[in-house]
């Protein structure tokens, strides 16, 4: 892990802090570990459209790399 | 699929960073705790290994309902858990996504380090941001 990587996730913590609806400190807690959830639940939206799983959708994703998707979203 | 898992991993830090303020540490305790396992699932262990960061993440509510001492109606129950705990956990889970991701693109802290740039940049071009 490089070193600046934290600095950069410091950065969007402050950015949070400063901009986000003001909210109490455990408040606070609670929506950044409930937000793994909601992004844990795009993971699995990927997974099961790199595999095609849901007929309805189709292939609607790819297992992508990084440099593939950071331009489109 | 990288993108999303590279999400996970940055919302997962910045929830770290939020509750203890120094994350590096902790997923650098995490990381030399570990212990690699053979490999012997048979099918996708692709399926595997983002049902594992569910199961992360449910160590975790659990954890933080423990360190909180309050249910989910509010009511009082015992204080089982230390936000440490918190912070442990989400440690680990940070360690499971990276594992998912290495298997996908190579490198799982490069791609999440790309991730954050653009994440960063995005935050900084917005025109309400003030710059500090």
């Amino acid at each position: 892990m490089k070193v600046d990587t934290w600095d950069y996730v410091t950065r969007l913590r402050k950015w949070l802090d400063a901009d986000a609806a003001p909210t109490s400190v455990q408040d606070a807690r609670l929506l950044r570990v409930l937000k793994i959830s909601e992004e844990l639940g795009e993971v699995a939206e990927a997974l099961h459209g790199a595999l095609g799983a849901n007929p309805r959708k189709g292939a609607s994703h790819d297992w992508g790399t990084w440099r593939r998707n950071s331009r489109t979203s | 699929m990288a993108k999303e898992l590279a999400d996970v991993i940055v919302t997962a830090m910045v929830a770290l960073d939020t509750v203890s303020g120094d994350g590096a540490t902790v997923v650098e305790q995490q990381l030399q705790g570990r212990v690699e396992e053979e490999i012997t699932a048979a099918g996708d262990i692709r399926l595997l290994q983002v049902l594992a960061i569910s199961g992360d993440m449910g160590a975790i509510a659990t954890a933080v309902y423990g360190a909180l001492g309050t249910g989910p109606p509010g009511e009082v129950v015992e204080i089982t858990h230390t936000w440490e705990d918190v912070e442990a956990r989400l440690g680990l889970l940070i360690l499971t996504a990276a594992a998912a991701l290495d298997d996908l693109t190579g490198d799982a802290w490069d791609t999440v380090g790309e991730r954050l740039r653009f994440l960063v940049a995005r935050v900084a071009a917005r025109p309400d941001m003030n710059p500090s």
